[in-house]
């Protein structure tokens, strides 16, 4: 019982932990053991991370808000940018390419893409490097050796991907080597699960690292403008992609309608895919800047006959 | 924050732990107690069975506020007591339920 409580108890965040901890585990002890009360304890400790405030006010809910708008913001911008590349990707081949360089409204939606995405990765480097820089100084000063590795898991992640992707091109590259069909759908299926698996655990070594650090107040608040114009960025992007699918549509039916897609697939379906994935990523940003923008003290609740009688 | 001013602050505010909060004031009208014995309690008078996590999220969110304030631990379980703010705020939410039972009833009577 005691074991599984302190495992718990990590669930919650270090300043609630250091308030409540004995008293929680106690409470633990005397409470029988069942799935029921760990479900209820995971929701506590979701809880405690998104709204546990401190007497002494250390963790603000205003901070915490700038905080979780400022990681929310940077996970939709990769997922975005994961979207992004599988675009690239599928409009590399030469009949994409010519349609960009000969038509004018296909031309102009790409350009404006490319744009947007510019725009909304330099917000990203003005509004998450100081803060990036910050947690680093935090850590070392700190000798929060743990986190400060975390910092390892973007490169690292990198270098491995790139080592598979150079074993993969150079093993695909000699066609004249019949190779069983698994072996042929396992190289580029490998290829893009570990660009996923390495996006997602930099995504989220950076995002702990952020969370886990003493960043100042006043860089998360600087950071709202950049988010801000990030996700307008991201908006960009998206509006772009939905006009280059009609644009490629009307000036090329064939190319749009056939297996021209992610991974030979269909070039529609790949399309609708990419824009479901983006407006998914720009509305997670959207949401998260609004919540984020609150000024403090703003909430959200509209008193109701319930909730007047604390219902 | 004076307790005053707190006591002027909705329930409505505490959002899902509206309603542990008000079975842990209720509870601590009756005299301080650490978390079991409020389980305990609750579950008594209310027949609601709240969960460690739920308890310790509403009984976190009482104590900023100023409605309840931790006693010296018993060994490791630490009773909580209702402060004035507290009460005045128990007070007006049952006297708001109280009415709209009230309310609820007479139109059911005239059904």
């Amino acid at each position: 019982m005691k074991t599984y409580g302190t495992w718990l108890l990590r669930l919650y965040p270090q300043a609630w932990r250091a308030r409540y901890e004995e008293e929680f585990l106690a409470l633990l002890d005397a409470c029988p053991f069942s799935l029921w009360t760990i479900w209820d304890v995971c929701l506590g400790a979701i809880d405690a991370r998104l709204h546990f405030t401190d007497v002494t006010g250390r963790m603000l809910p205003f901070m915490n808000r700038l905080r979780a708008a400022s990681i929310t913001v940077f996970c939709a911008y990769i997922s975005l940018v994961v979207a992004g590349l599988a675009y690239g990707k599928m409009v590399e081949y030469d009949d994409f390419q010519n349609l960009i360089n000969n038509d004018p409204q296909v031309r102009f939606s790409y350009y404006a893409l490319y744009t947007g995405a510019i725009i909304a990765l330099l917000a990203v480097l003005v509004g998450g490097l100081p803060i990036a820089w910050a947690a680093a100084r935090y850590a070392y000063a700190n000798r929060r050796w743990r986190l400060l590795s975390l910092f390892a898991v973007p490169p690292v992640s990198f270098v491995i991907w790139m080592g598979y992707t150079l074993i993969a091109v150079s093993r695909m590259a000699d066609n004249h080597v019949p190779r069983p069909l698994p072996e042929r759908l396992l190289l580029p299926g490998a290829f893009i699960g570990l660009f996923l698996l390495a996006a997602i655990a930099s995504t989220a070594a950076v995002s702990i690292i952020v969370q886990r650090s003493e960043v100042s107040e006043k860089l998360f608040r600087f950071a709202r403008i950049p988010a801000v114009i990030t996700t307008l960025g991201m908006a960009l992007v998206l509006v772009s992609i939905i006009f280059w699918g009609i644009a490629t549509r009307a000036a090329d039916p064939a190319l749009f309608s056939e297996n021209n897609g992610i991974l030979a697939t269909n070039t529609t379906l790949s399309w609708v895919g990419i824009i479901v994935a983006m407006a998914l990523a720009v509305a997670i940003a959207a949401f998260a800047l609004i919540r984020g923008l609150r000024r403090p003290g703003d909430t959200s609740v509209t008193p109701t006959l319930a909730g007047q009688a604390g219902m | 924050m004076c307790e005053e001013m707190l006591v002027t602050e909705n329930m409505s505010d505490l959002g899902h732990f509206s309603d542990p909060s008000l079975l842990i004031l209720s509870s601590l009208a009756a005299g301080p107690k650490h978390g079991y014995a409020m389980m305990e309690d609750i579950e008594a008078f209310a027949q609601v069975r709240l969960g460690p996590g739920t308890l310790y999220g509403a009984l976190a969110r009482l104590e900023q506020r100023g409605w309840i304030a931790p006693l010296p631990a018993d060994e490791r379980r630490r009773p909580y007591r209702l402060t004035a703010a507290g009460a005045a705020a128990l007070r007006e939410q049952l006297t708001s339920l109280e009415k709209m039972a009230s309310l609820g009833l007479r139109r059911l009577a005239e059904l």
